[in-house]
């Protein structure tokens, strides 16, 4: 029996307008999702011969990205490119195809937007980073 | 609906200085009998880029292209008028709209065919072509 997934038909969707109905966003070539990091406070002492550190309960707050084809004519594209830097976390979503607790949900706002390099053999893409300010919450 | 092949076979044939030279043009396999000059084609590979959602973004087509001639001349000439009418070319090409062909001069080979039991070698002047397809 086979165990694990492809990534794909995962499906990254957004609430930019937080109207509680998410927008799927097209063309996506690869996701990074946020991960859980936290920070480990030191409490070294003199005369301590290993240093000491605490586990902190305050997670760093995520850093993700996630990179789609380029393309203006995708309504999201400009929608997303409406919220870069608007200083507001919004509510991002990630569905896996899991059979069930398949659905990641996490607040995010959108803090850079870079493009990739643009040659004549090369596919036209942009990189859309993202920083949270929740932990993720499966469903 | 013809495939990317056919069409790139049609947009040679209908082009003027190479069919002046030949119309013979073999796809992946040359007859045993084959009168020269002809022009051999063979796809040597396909680069997709594929979505999450599995729509297949920009498409990389390579194809390797020989001229082929009973001497090096007759076949680097008919290579440099392929590289003419190839290299650089975007848009309509017979039933595909493509969005570059970019065609690089491969070197010269030989290749020797033993027909009707008369060994006969010919002289192949290759390129290598790539052409990408996209939503345009």
């Amino acid at each position: 029996m086979a165990a694990g997934l492809f990534g794909n038909a995962v499906v990254l969707s957004m609430d930019e307008d937080d109207n509680a109905a998410y927008t799927t966003i097209g063309e996506v070539i690869s996701i990074s999702p946020p991960g859980q990091e936290y920070a480990m406070v030191d409490f070294t002492v003199l005369g301590d011969t290993v240093q000491n550190q605490f586990p902190s309960p305050v997670m760093n707050a995520p850093e993700w990205s996630f990179t789609l084809l380029l393309d203006r004519t995708e309504t999201e594209q400009p929608a997303i490119d409406s919220i870069v830097g608007d200083s507001t976390y919004h509510s991002w979503r990630i569905d896996f195809p899991w059979a069930s607790v398949d659905t990641c949900d996490f607040e995010a706002c959108v803090n850079s937007v870079s493009y990739g390099d643009v040659t004549s053999d090369g596919r036209l893409e942009a990189t859309y980073t993202l920083v949270n300010n929740t932990v993720n919450t499966w469903s | 609906m013809a495939n990317l092949a056919e069409d790139l076979i049609a947009f040679i044939l209908a082009d003027g200085t190479v069919s002046a030279t030949t119309t013979n043009v073999h796809y992946n396999q040359t007859p045993s009998n084959k009168s020269t000059p002809y022009i051999f084609i063979q796809q040597s590979g396909r680069e997709v880029t594929r979505c999450l959602d599995g729509a297949i973004g920009p498409e990389n087509y390579d194809y390797i292209v020989e001229a082929t001639a009973e001497n090096i001349n007759a076949a680097k000439d008919l290579a440099d008028d392929l590289l003419t009418l190839l290299d650089g070319h975007t848009g309509t090409m017979a039933g595909t709209t493509v969005a570059y062909v970019f065609a690089e001069d491969l070197g010269d080979d030989i290749v020797s065919r033993q027909d009707f039991g008369e060994a006969e070698d010919f002289h192949v002047s290759g390129i290598n072509l790539r052409i990408g397809k996209d939503a345009r």
